[in-house]
């Protein structure tokens, strides 16, 4: 049996998959959503006080001191934008590959990445102090003629993430067109003229739909170039630093596989609810579901052999600044997150060679949370301990987290979610257009197959007795 | 010659006469719609098909490339563009203010390079959204006038836009392909849609 017929909704129909897929649109939220989405709420609005704090009294708030400058602040940057690249990755890359499961995943990566895009570029912002100076970053003719340093990778970065902001909200935009003409077409009064401006005026017909196709495909492309390279530029913010444990060439591509890693499992964490929730489960099934944890066993092996990669190449280069970051690293003060870091992203992963852990969704949440804290401390320790055991012993130091940098840490989290959850009430979590597209594909497998007498298949209700093995060569 | 109303307009739209402007057929099932578009076909008639899905397997077989629209030239425009205004702002503003950093080129091109790229990116999809959007005709205020919402759920819509001495033909096509449902299409010249009722 093909993919297609494997994977699509078996009991619906076209009709009946649209109508399942925008029912939580359309209809009033639920309980279990109402307060989800309020804790969440809640929790951002504990981010943003803490931030207001900080901007009040200064940064001494937060634990950032010599010679750890980049803590906290900077780990979520680099989680967030993390996140943000492997949610576009994952849907342009399925979408390339014409993989028959990424209707599943989607709208949820490329609505994942928006928000999680803003929420780290925030942390730039936060970790600024003086967060209403940033514009300063920006090339804009002023009596003093200064300019942005093109040859600073934190401006390049800027630049790479405005960049990857705008990009991505063109393919989530464009990509929503048909599920946004779609709700006009059902919505009535103040609704129907919203979702009629933001459809603009998509009717399905010839001309829209060619050109759409060749844009969606060259876009795609454009997404995946674009993704590697912000992840990339990122790595450079450490990688061209003299830091013993940031000065690697490994970074760019060892920081895109923990991105591909930690989005995989972030999907997870924010579909299973969704499922749930919205009544999903005809199409996020749980093979949907063990195919992400099958990429989530790939992700981890390349993380785990990169992080093998980086002590090797410590040890085997000799250098003693760059021997010995590495080894306070596993033995010093952070050890303990890095320990943790090893467990989550390392070992834990493992356990879906099981199948039973690819196909438990209790489980498969609790593992796709602790890989995200897996991944969040991998960032802390090798931002912080890099900084703290520098090259000088007499010029190490400690950094203590501070309840400040907890609180805007916990507003980054609970502001993402919140955004994601509310934005899921306002379009489908599903792409519509393509869950039928799926359905259509199977139901011209399914003829297809029944044309050669092979559907409904042998043996299966409904199908014929098994077919016999073809006779053996010289019988 | 069809025997159907001539005006079929609400009350609250104006008084303006409507025009005739073709034949839309519905369909449930795609093959329909294969064998209505090789009937229009063989016929030289002119259509325009609404699909509730984009796909491009049924977007072949009508004979529409999408390899071939105009997408591609606007995104490679927009690529060079981007690459050549990047290139001018990086070498023009740090000429502008030629600030030496770490021992470093006032013009570096390595470092460049990255920016260079970003824009590449950024110019070149922002340019094929706007290629998109002048080659589809959106945004457009008015539907097209034979749209119906169920060709957004599951069924399959062929408009044969034609005078009304072809309306028979076209008509006798779409019932041959085994049309559910079969209307003539009118509008006013406003592009709002007349609401047309099923064909006897």
């Amino acid at each position: 049996m093909s993919l297609a017929s494997e994977l699509a909704p078996a009991d619906h129909d076209l009709r009946t998959a649209s109508a399942t897929v925008l029912r939580p649109v359309e209809s009033w939220p639920g309980f279990r959503y109402l307060a989800g989405t309020t804790a969440v709420g809640l929790v951002a609005i504990l981010g943003f006080i803490c931030w207001g704090w900080q901007m009040y009294i200064g940064m001494g708030v937060s634990g950032l001191m010599w010679p750890v400058m980049w803590g906290a602040y900077i780990t979520n940057y680099v989680f967030w934008i993390a996140i943000a690249m492997s949610g576009t990755f994952l849907s342009a890359a399925l979408y390339l590959f014409r993989a028959r499961f990424r209707s599943a995943f989607s709208r949820a990566a490329e609505t994942m990445t928006i928000w999680s895009i803003l929420s780290a570029g925030l942390f730039p912002l936060i970790h600024l102090g003086r967060s209403w100076r940033a514009y300063w970053i920006l090339p804009y003719p002023n009596q003093r003629r200064l300019w942005p340093n093109f040859r600073s990778s934190l401006v390049l970065d800027s630049y790479a993430i405005t960049t990857y902001l705008a990009v991505s909200l063109v393919f989530w935009y464009i990509g929503m067109l048909p599920d946004l003409a779609e709700l006009r077409d059902r919505a009535t009064g103040w609704r129907r003229t919203l979702y009629g401006i933001a459809s603009l005026g998509w009717t399905g017909s010839i001309r829209d739909t060619s050109p759409f196709l060749k844009l969606y495909i060259l876009l795609a492309g454009l997404e995946l170039a674009l993704v590697f390279s912000v992840h990339t530029t990122v790595a450079w913010d450490f990688s061209t630093a003299l830091i013993p444990g940031w000065h690697e060439e490994i970074f760019p591509p060892y920081f895109v596989a923990g991105a591909v890693f930690s989005g995989l499992a972030m999907i997870l964490t924010l579909i299973i609810p969704i499922r749930e929730w919205f009544h999903l489960h005809d199409f996020i099934t749980v093979d949907h579901l063990e195919k992400v944890c099958q990429l989530i066993i790939v992700a981890s092996s390349v993380l785990t052999f990169s992080y093998a990669t980086e002590y090797f190449i410590a040890w085997y280069s000799a250098d003693t600044y760059e021997r010995s970051a590495y080894w306070m690293r596993a033995f010093g003060r952070y050890s303990h997150p890095f320990w943790m870091t090893v467990a989550f992203n390392c070992a834990l992963p493992l356990l879906f060679f099981w199948r039973r852990f690819r196909r438990s969704i209790p489980l498969m949440f609790i593992m796709s949370i602790l890989m995200n804290v897996g991944m969040w401390l991998e960032r802390f320790v090798f931002i912080v301990t890099s900084l703290a055991y520098s090259f000088d012993p007499a010029a190490w130091g400690i950094y203590h987290v501070t309840w400040i940098e907890i609180g805007i840490t916990a507003g980054g989290f609970g502001g993402f979610l919140a955004l994601f959850l509310l934005s899921l009430k306002v379009i489908p979590a599903l792409p519509t257009a393509e869950v039928r597209r799926d359905i259509l594909e199977a139901r011209r497998q399914r003829q297809a197959l029944a044309a050669v007498g092979l559907w409904p298949p042998p043996g299966s209700a409904g199908g014929g007795q098994p077919l016999a093995p073809p006779p053996a060569a010289g019988s | 010659m069809p025997q159907w109303p001539a005006t079929l307009m609400h009350d609250d739209q104006p008084a303006v006469a409507p025009v005739f402007r073709g034949v839309l057929g519905s369909f449930a099932d795609e093959e329909q719609l294969r064998a209505a578009h090789a009937l229009a076909d063989a016929a030289h008639l002119g259509f325009e098909v609404f699909m509730p899905v984009a796909d491009e397997e049924l977007l072949r077989h009508l004979r529409f490339r999408t390899e071939k629209n105009g997408v591609r030239f606007w995104t490679l425009f927009g690529a060079i563009g981007g690459f050549v205004s990047a290139m001018a702002l990086t070498v023009w503003t740090q000429r502008n203010w030629p600030l030496v950093v770490g021992g470093k080129p006032i013009v570096s091109w390595p470092p460049f390079i990255q920016p260079m790229f970003e824009w590449v990116v950024l110019f070149a999809s922002l340019f094929c959204a706007g290629g998109f959007l002048l080659l589809s005709g959106l945004p457009n205020l008015h539907l097209h006038p034979a749209y119906r919402p169920e060709f957004g759920v599951d069924h399959f819509g062929m408009f044969i836009p034609c005078g009304l001495s072809e309306a028979g033909m076209a008509r006798t096509i779409l019932a041959q392909a085994q049309a559910e449902a079969i209307f003539p299409i009118y509008d006013h010249g406003l592009g709002r849609l007349a609401e047309p009722t099923q064909a006897p």
